[in-house]
Formats: C-alpha cells, structure tokens, sequence
C-alpha cells in the first residue's frame, strides 16, 4: 500500500502495487503500453517522444501523442467493451503531470514516476497534489497488440 | 599503499616537505627502491622510464607504483610477445584507477563532496520519486546543484548511476557535452545507462 501525502486519495481498499519499483519507464510510455522506455516530451534527445517537441510541451501535445498511437479524446473514463481508454492528468497550472491506462476489468493502471506500478479503482484515486486532476480521457478500439 | 602512506603523501605533495609521519620511513625507502630500479635496463638497454610517456610519469612519481612489477616487464619471459611499453602501459592505467578508488575518500574536500553528493541525490530521488516529469525531475534544486559543481560531479555521478540508476543522463550531457546513447535509444534507460557507464569506463571515472 502506498501511503504518501501526494496522493490523499490513495486507501487501502482502492489500489494494489503490481510491480517491483524500477525507473527505467514512466507513466506515459506504461499508458501507452511499453515497459522498457521513457517517453517525455521535453530533454531531446534523451527521451522517447512520437512527435517533434514544441517549446512548451502542453496537454495537447500529449493528446496529438496518443493521436499517434490511434486514441481519440472521449468524455469519460466509463468501461466499455469494445475501447481502451487512457487518462491525462494535469497540475493547477494545467501542466501535464501523469498519464494511466485502463485493463480489461475497468479497472487502472499507472506507473507512479520512478517508482511501482499500481492497479487503481478509479482515475480519481491518484489526484491530489501529486498529479493533480484529470484532463482528457481518451479511446481507441481495442486491440490485442497491446505489449504490456 | 596503505592509507597512512597516502596522507603522507599528501602532505608531502601540499608542502613539499616530509611530515614527521611513521610513514616517513616506508616512503623513503620506497624512494631508494625507485633508483635502484630505474638503473634496471632491458635487452636493448631501456629502462622503465624509457617506455612510459610524460602523463605516465606523473602516474608513477604520485601514486608510487610497484617498481619492481614495473621493471620486471623489461625482463619477463611475457616481453618476448608484448612490447614491454604495452605491459607497462597496461599496468599503469590499473594502478592509476586502483589510486583514484583508494584516494578519493581521504581528501577533505573529495570527502565532504562525495557526503554533500549523497545527501543531494538521497532528497532529489526522495523528491522525484513519483514525477513522471522528466523537468520535474532534471530541475529539482538537488540535481541543479550537483550539476553546478561542473566536472568535478562527474565521476560521483556516474558512481551513482552505476549503483543506484537514477536519470542522471541530462546532468551527464550536460556535463560532458556529449551524448554517447544512440539516438534510437533515447528513452530507453537501461540501455542509456550501459552507453554512459562504458563511457566513464573508457575514460577511467568509473
């Protein structure tokens, strides 16, 4: 169980650690679904970005990313069959902070910066100071080629 | 050499003079085994200080290699295969990253940076533990103040890379101003971190 105060909404009963800690991907490549690389739009050329980098990375620029890989933006993170969503979470100055993804059960799944992975009931249960709010769901069809 | 022989060295390289140290004793006899030593030649009447260039002798004469390992490359039996400039060679740049492993923690302002190292990368990946943010992460005060110690943070950095991990590969650039990961590995950390330990490798900082 993670207990930290970036992460308020965190309990017991709402999430699991489901991997050991690692920094070798972060949240965005974990929703995009690698597990072996660190996507950023920003430090080139160190990090992993689909797209050429604008000056100031935005929301947007992570919602043109996910373009890439076939997700549209959708109104809300609900279940269903047929779609994969992702979630987009940005900070009080509307700065991208973190990104997760939702498994097959409706449940979700996020890789917190350098550290685990967890599986989280709702997109809510990881806002707070942390990662702030969610931004934009986003959808794609689902498909099978999911790596991870 | 014993870590007393180092401070004494020390002192002796910060005054020029021989401290009252025990070590005084071991460190002049040490000096006559030198010339003994020097007067040794090979077959072709070099001797050791032939074959090691000028950054070599300045290896030898600060970290007091083994001259009697050194000088026996003139004579080995392995001599006939390997030119003793090669064995000579390759032993200095041993002894020398022997010496930087040995020393680094008994000079006061190596030590005190090597602690103000520990404590700044403790609380940055305290602090970013859970960014996702590679800004978050490359801007926090800690990691701006290890990079503002210039090239001396290098080696501490890739020590820590080697042991711990940690994105350390912005400061390392930074740093170096090279880039030794391959563009098609941007992002792939494991890999980032084989390209910069083989790195300090080559250059001898690790």
């Amino acid at each position: 169980m993670i207990v930290n105060p970036k992460f308020p909404n965190l309990k017991k009963h709402n999430h699991l650690i489901t991997s050991p800690q690692t920094d070798e991907y972060n949240c965005i490549g974990w929703a995009a679904g690698e597990n072996d690389r660190f996507w950023w739009p920003g430090n080139h050329p160190i990090y992993y970005w689909p797209l050429p980098i604008p000056v100031t990375p935005t929301p947007q620029t992570f919602i043109e990313a996910f373009l890439t890989l076939n997700y549209v933006p959708c109104a809300d993170g609900s279940f269903e069959e047929a779609y994969e969503k992702v979630v987009l979470y940005v900070d009080s100055k509307k700065k991208p902070t973190h990104m997760a993804r939702q498994l097959r059960d409706g449940t979700w799944t996020s890789k917190l910066g350098q550290s685990f992975d967890i599986m989280h009931l709702t997109p809510a249960a990881i806002s707070g100071s942390g990662y702030g709010t969610v931004h934009t769901f986003m959808r794609r069809p689902f498909v099978e080629s999911i790596k991870v | 050499m014993s870590a007393l022989a180092q401070r004494t060295y020390q002192h002796y390289f910060d005054t020029n003079e021989w401290s009252n140290d025990p070590a005084d004793e071991f460190l002049r006899s040490e000096n006559s085994q030198m010339e003994e030593y020097e007067s040794s030649i090979d077959e072709f009447g070099h001797s050791v200080f032939e074959y090691v260039s000028e950054g070599d002798k300045e290896i030898i004469e600060h970290i007091g290699v083994d001259m009697a390992t050194l000088s026996s490359f003139l004579v080995t039996p392995v001599a006939l295969h390997h030119p003793p400039k090669n064995l000579i060679g390759t032993y200095l740049i041993a002894a020398k990253k022997s010496w930087q492993r040995l020393t680094a923690p008994i000079f006061p302002h190596a030590q005190s940076m090597e602690v103000r190292f520990a404590v700044l990368s403790d609380l940055w990946r305290k602090d970013t533990e859970f960014s996702s943010s590679a800004a978050d992460i490359v801007e926090h005060s800690a990691y701006l103040e290890i990079v503002s110690w210039g090239e001396q943070a290098i080696p501490l950095i890739l020590r820590d890379l080697e042991m711990n991990g940690g994105h350390w590969f912005q400061a390392l650039q930074e740093l170096t101003k090279i880039n030794p990961v391959s563009p098609s590995d941007a992002g792939r950390v494991r890999k980032m971190r084989e390209a910069w330990i083989k790195w300090g490798r080559d250059h001898m900082l690790v």
